[in-house]
C-alpha cells in the first residue's frame, strides 16, 4: 500500500511541477532550467517554518508558495528580457546559486544533513491514516491548480501568452507589454513549484539538497514533453507515465539481481534519456500529441 | 600578501584553461548548429574514460592513451550528430536543447554502468610543485596552460585563416547562401563536431590527470564553461575563451574575501551582472536577424 501511495503523491506532485511549467514553456515559450531552485525554496521554507519554528502547516506553505513567487520577481525583471537561449542558461546559473545557498547555510538549512521531523498533515491521526488524508490534500491542491491552469489557458490572458509565445515582436506590435506579461507567467509557475516543493517535503518528512539537484528540472521537462507540451491534460499523463516507470524500476529492483543496484538505477537513467531522445526525435507533441493547432514550423536559425 | 594574490591569480588562469578548450567548443556548436550544448560534459568524461582504460588496463604508453582518448570523443561528437542533432535541424532550438539533456543523460550513466562511480586515477608519477619566486606551480598545470593556448591559437588560425574555417563562418551567418556557394553545410558541421569534440576531449584528459576521473567531471565543469562562454559572448569561440580565463581569474581571486564554499557563486553572479550590462556577453556580436 505505501507503495501505491508513493506512486500517487510523487505522480500528483510531479502533474503540478509540469503544469506550473507547462504555463512557461507550453504556453508562453519561457525556458526555465533552473526551476528546481523554485521547488527548493518552497520545501525548504515550509520545513524550516514548521520544524524550526512551529509555524501552523498551512502558513508554511503558503509561505513557501509566496517565496518562491517572490524570489523569481527580481529574476525575471533582471533576466527575462534576455534571449530565451540566454535565459535558460542563466536560469540554469540561478539554480546552482540557491543550491549553493542551502548546502552552505548549515545555520539554516543544516547543509548536506538535511531537515528532518517535517510532519505530515494530520499526524496526530498515525502514520497508517494520515498518509491517505495527506494524499486527499496533495490531489485536491493539484486539482486547484489544473483548474487554475485550465482557467488561464482559456482566457484572454492565455490567447495572449501564446501569442507572445508564436511571435514576441508581433505581441509587442500589438501594444502589448510583453516583458510584464512573461514576468507574471515566471512568477505564477515559481509559485506552483513552491506548493509542489512544500507539499513535497511534508510528503517526504526529510528534506536534503541531494534531492533538489537539477534532475528535477529536467525529469519535469521530460514528463511534460512525455504528455504533450502546450497541451492541458499532457502534464498529468506525462507526470504519471514518468513516475510509474521511476517506482517501477526501483521495484523491480527488489526482484532481479542480474545488475548491482548502482548498475540498475543507472539504467534507469540511461532509458530516460534515450526515451528522451526518441521521443524529440519521433514524437515532439508528446504520447498525446497536440490535437489542434500544429505549430508552423518556425523559420530557425542556421541549422 | 602579494605572494597570496599571485598564487591565486595563477590558479585563476589554471581554472580559466580547464573551461576554455570546452567552452570554445560550446561557442562554436552554438554559433553553426544553433543550440546549446548540454552534452558537451560527456564528450570530456568519455575521452577521460577511455585514456584512463587505455593506460591502466592496456598499458598503452601515455601518449597513444591520450591519441586514443581524443579519438574516441571524436567519434562519440561525431555520433551525437549523425545519430541525433543531424535529424533535428530546422526545428525550434528548444528540440535540440532538450535532445542533448537525453544524450548526456545516456552518455553519463552509461559511464557510470560501465565503470562505476568511484573516482579514478591516471596512472601518473607524482608530481612536484615547481616554485617559480613566491608561487607554486604543478607541472600539469604549465601543461594545461600550454594546450589551452595551442588550442586557442590554433582554432584562431582554423577560423580565420584557412578555408574550412571561412565555410564554417559561412554557414553559420547564412547557411542557404552557403549552400549556393557550393560549400556542403554537411561537412562544415561534421568538421565542427569533430573540432569541438577533439577540443572537449583533450581538457577532458587533462582535468582527469590533474584531479580525478568522476562520471560527472564533465558535468561540473559545464555549467562553469557554459557561464564562462556566456559571460565572453557564446556567438564568439575566442570572445568564450577570454571569458574562461576572466572567470577563472574573478573566482580564484574572489575567495580572498569570499568564502570558498562559494566560489562557484561568484561566477554566476558575475554573469548575471555583465548580462545586465552587455545582454549578449562582453565580445558577443550584436543581436543577429
Amino acid at each position: 500500500m505505501t507503495y501505491v501511495y508513493t506512486v500517487i503523491a510523487f505522480g500528483l506532485i510531479y502533474t503540478m511541477l509540469a503544469l506550473g511549467l507547462n504555463l512557461q514553456m507550453g504556453f508562453t515559450g519561457i525556458i526555465n532550467f533552473g526551476y528546481v531552485a523554485f521547488v527548493a525554496i518552497g520545501a525548504y521554507t515550509s520545513a524550516i517554518l514548521t520544524v524550526g519554528h512551529h509555524w501552523p502547516m498551512l502558513a508554511g506553505w503558503a509561505a513557501g508558495t509566496a517565496l518562491a513567487a517572490l524570489a523569481s520577481y527580481p529574476l525575471g525583471l533582471l533576466t527575462i528580457r534576455l534571449g530565451g537561449d540566454y535565459f535558460a542558461v542563466v536560469t540554469l546559473g540561478f539554480s546552482e546559486l540557491v543550491l549553493l545557498f542551502v548546502l552552505n547555510q548549515r545555520n539554516l538549512t543544516h547543509g548536506a544533513i538535511g531537515i528532518t521531523g517535517i510532519h505530515r498533515p494530520f499526524a496526530m491521526l498515525g502514520p497508517q491514516l494520515s498518509a491517505p488524508v495527506t494524499l486527499v490534500i496533495i490531489a485536491a491542491l493539484t486539482a486547484l491548480t489544473t483548474a487554475l491552469i485550465w482557467q488561464i489557458g482559456h482566457s484572454p490572458l492565455g490567447r495572449l501568452l501564446r501569442a507572445i509565445q508564436a511571435n514576441d515582436a508581433a505581441a509587442q506590435a500589438l501594444g502589448k507589454n510583453t516583458v510584464s506579461y512573461k514576468v507574471l507567467v515566471l512568477v505564477v509557475g515559481s509559485a506552483v513549484a513552491g506548493l509542489a516543493g512544500a507539499l513535497y517535503a511534508h510528503w517526504v518528512q526529510y528534506i536534503s539538497p541531494e534531492q533538489f539537484s537539477p534532475d528535477v528540472t529536467f525529469n519535469t521537462f521530460i514528463a511534460l514533453i512525455l504528455g504533450g507540451v502546450g497541451s492541458l491534460l499532457g502534464p498529468v499523463i506525462g507526470a504519471f507515465v514518468l513516475i510509474a516507470f521511476l517506482q517501477g524500476s526501483i521495484v523491480l529492483q527488489d526482484y532481479v539481481h542480474v545488475l548491482s543496484a548502482n548498475q540498475q538505477s543507472a539504467l534507469r537513467f540511461m532509458i530516460i534519456g534515450l526515451a528522451l531522445v526518441l521521443l524529440i526525435v519521433f514524437r515532439p507533441d508528446g504520447i498525446m500529441g497536440r490535437a489542434k493547432r500544429k505549430r508552423a514550423a518556425r523559420p530557425e536559425r542556421a541549422s | 600578501m602579494i605572494a597570496t594574490l599571485l598564487q591565486h591569480a595563477v590558479d585563476g588562469i589554471v581554472l580559466g584553461a580547464i573551461m576554455a578548450l570546452p567552452a570554445m567548443g560550446l561557442a562554436l556548436v552554438w554559433r553553426i548548429a544553433g543550440f546549446p550544448h548540454l552534452a558537451h560534459g560527456s564528450l570530456m568524461t568519455i575521452a577521460a574514460y577511455a585514456a584512463w582504460v587505455a593506460a591502466g588496463s592496456w598499458n598503452l604508453p601515455l601518449p597513444l592513451a591520450v591519441l586514443f582518448g581524443l579519438v574516441i570523443s571524436a567519434l562519440a561528437g561525431v555520433g551525437m550528430h549523425l545519430g541525433v542533432y543531424r535529424h533535428l535541424a530546422g526545428r525550434p532550438m528548444l528540440n535540440l536543447f532538450i535532445a542533448s539533456i537525453g544524450v548526456e543523460l545516456f552518455l553519463r550513466y552509461g559511464i557510470i554502468f560501465s565503470f562505476g562511480s568511484d573516482f579514478q586515477t591516471f596512472p601518473l608519477p607524482a608530481e612536484r610543485g615547481m616554485h617559480l619566486g613566491p608561487v607554486v606551480v604543478r607541472p600539469l598545470d604549465v601543461i594545461l596552460l600550454a594546450a589551452a593556448f595551442a588550442a586557442l591559437l590554433g582554432v584562431w588560425w582554423m577560423f580565420r585563416g584557412t578555408q574550412l574555417g571561412r565555410r564554417m563562418r559561412a554557414v553559420s551567418d547564412n547557411p542557404s547562401l552557403a549552400r549556393l556557394s557550393a560549400i556542403s553545410p554537411a561537412r562544415v558541421h561534421l568538421a565542427m563536431w569533430v573540432l569541438v569534440s577533439v577540443l572537449a576531449g583533450a581538457s577532458g584528459i587533462l582535468l582527469g590527470a590533474r584531479d580525478v576521473i568522476a562520471p560527472t567531471m564533465g558535468w561540473d565543469v559545464l555549467l562553469l564553461a557554459f557561464a564562462a562562454a556566456i559571460f565572453g559572448g557564446i556567438s564568439n569561440p575566442f570572445g568564450a575563451a577570454i571569458g574562461a580565463f576572466l572567470m577563472g581569474l574573478v573566482s580564484e581571486l574572489g575567495i580572498l574575501w569570499i568564502p570558498t564554499s562559494y566560489e562557484e557563486g561568484i561566477a554566476f553572479f558575475l554573469i548575471m551582472l555583465v548580462l545586465l550590462v552587455k545582454p549578449r556577453g562582453l565580445f558577443g556580436e550584436a543581436v543577429r536577424a
